[in-house]
């Protein structure tokens, strides 16, 4: 079963996300900041990160950076309700106003085999 | 030994009642009725031999039980099973799964109990059932395994032959050699024959002209008899023999389709308590939704295999992106009702207090 990490402080759609992946057959695992996001990448292996772009603290970019710098080809999801901003960390973006279904289908995407490859090219 | 000619004549005799179910086993049913709907005789099935199993009469070196579900799609089969994990072990993924389409060709069976010597792989495939396997959902109170044999008319011969030793016996030979002792196990076979014949029975496509839908009794039992004939043929003498119970799946009326979208709707609103806690709001459908939902999610030939998928796309989806928008916060009430142009409208009443928007 491929693990998720979902990091956002609104608190309560971290869980919901978290929900509706685990209904989609998937681990998910949440996290309300991204402090606690590296904690829980110290202690569990994860396949993909999806991460709210604007949050107290750390932001999004910040942690996908983090993230990167420890796996370069690590996949990341940034969920926004900004425009898109120019990154090399960040696999896909997602309009937050547009999170379902297309997380799902990201998700999906990000985790296939050949988008694997395609990504760490 | 007493003498047994004698004990009526001189004691007073008390009635006994053996079709009483103990505490344990009433609970137990209760769980499933309250879960499974229209489809008792599968209900009565697993709880006689949890029964059996409880009182620890199940026959030594069988398994605890034999079931083989037979019925249309979309009507439950192993639905059923995912609710008694859930009701014994508290998850309803708690049972091992052997989906038999994966087992169409002889020398899959490897992947089902290792390489034998002499082949590559040898020691090297893991075997998906070996005793470790089997025991990982057992408790210290409960050692019981469920194990599901999904569409098993798929098999190949060499499943068959493997599945023929495992319901006499309870014993499996793995690639390696050691042996798989399988008489803590209640094993589930569930098998679509006739799913063609029995869809058009349920269409009602049987006749001089085509008639309505109407599941009735006499349809029911049809199915039933459609079911059966096809698994007779299907099955040789020694497997059928070797069932502790069969049980036709019913095809679901539309009352029960009703019955089972307010299940799957409480539960929606319960996954959402349960993932967002003490914060969370409500919702509610119109009855238009709902029979819009029942349009959508079920039919006669699929039975309500969509229904959950129907209701996660456009009513958990759409309420989690009101959520990830700031439209909905803690303790808001979302109505959802029909728009005239068909698709879904979420409303919600005015609340003094609700967040401007909260995404980031």
């Amino acid at each position: 079963m491929k693990r998720i990490l979902v990091v956002d402080d609104h608190e309560m759609l971290c869980r919901l996300v978290c929900d509706i992946l685990r209904a989609e057959g998937y681990h998910a695992v949440p996290a309300t900041s991204a402090v606690q996001a590296l904690a829980a990448f110290e202690l569990q292996e994860f396949d993909l990160l999806v991460t709210d772009f604007r949050m107290a603290g750390m932001s999004g970019l910040d942690l996908a950076r983090a993230v990167r710098d420890r796996n370069p080809q690590f996949p990341v999801i940034i969920m926004s309700a900004f425009e898109p901003v120019e990154c090399e960390h960040v696999t896909l973006w997602l309009p937050k106003q547009y999170l379902f279904p297309g997380l799902v289908e990201k998700i999906r995407y990000c985790l296939s085999a050949a988008s694997v490859k395609e990504i760490a090219r | 030994m007493p003498d047994t000619s004698q004990t009526g004549a001189s004691l007073a005799e008390t009635a006994l009642d053996a079709t009483r179910h103990g505490d344990a086993t009433r609970e137990f049913e209760s769980f499933l009725r309250a879960k499974v709907v229209g489809q008792g005789p599968a209900i009565e099935a697993v709880t006689e031999l949890y029964q059996i199993f409880l009182a620890g009469l199940a026959p030594p070196d069988r398994p605890v039980g034999n079931l083989l579900f037979l019925g249309p799609t979309g009507s439950g089969k192993t639905y059923v099973v995912e609710v008694v994990a859930e009701a014994l072990f508290g998850n309803p993924h708690a049972f091992i799964k052997v989906d038999c389409a994966e087992f169409q060709e002889h020398h899959e069976i490897a992947k089902l109990i290792g390489s034998p010597p002499g082949y590559i792989g040898h020691l090297q495939t893991p075997a998906l059932l070996t005793q470790e396997a089997l025991s990982r959902f057992q408790t210290d109170k409960l050692k019981l395994t469920l194990v599901l044999f999904d569409e098993i008319e798929k098999a190949s011969e060499a499943l068959w032959q493997l599945l023929l030793g495992i319901l006499d016996k309870a014993s499996l030979t793995l690639g390696d050699n050691s042996h798989v002792d399988l008489s803590q196990c209640l094993i589930f076979m569930t098998c679509n024959l006739g799913a063609a014949q029995m869809s058009t029975l349920a269409e009602g496509g049987i006749g001089f002209a085509a008639q309505s839908p109407i599941a009735d009794v006499s349809l029911d039992d049809r199915i039933t008899r459609t079911a059966l004939d096809a698994a007779r043929r299907k099955f040789s003498p020694e497997f059928m023999n070797r069932l502790d119970k069969v049980v036709v799946f019913k095809t679901l009326r539309p009352e029960q389709l009703e019955e089972i979208l307010e299940l799957e709707l409480a539960k929606v609103q319960q996954r959402i308590i349960r993932a967002v806690g003490q914060s969370h709001f409500t919702f509610r459908c119109s009855p238009e939704v709902k029979q819009w939902l029942l349009k959508e999610g079920t039919d006669p030939k699929y039975g309500a295999r969509h229904l959950k998928r129907v209701i996660e796309r456009n009513i958990v989806y759409g309420l989690a992106n009101l959520v990830a928008t700031g439209q909905v916060t803690s303790g808001d009430c979302v109505s959802i009702g029909l728009r005239p142009d068909g698709g879904l409208a979420f409303t919600k009443a005015a609340a003094p207090l609700s967040a401007q928007s909260s995404a980031g």
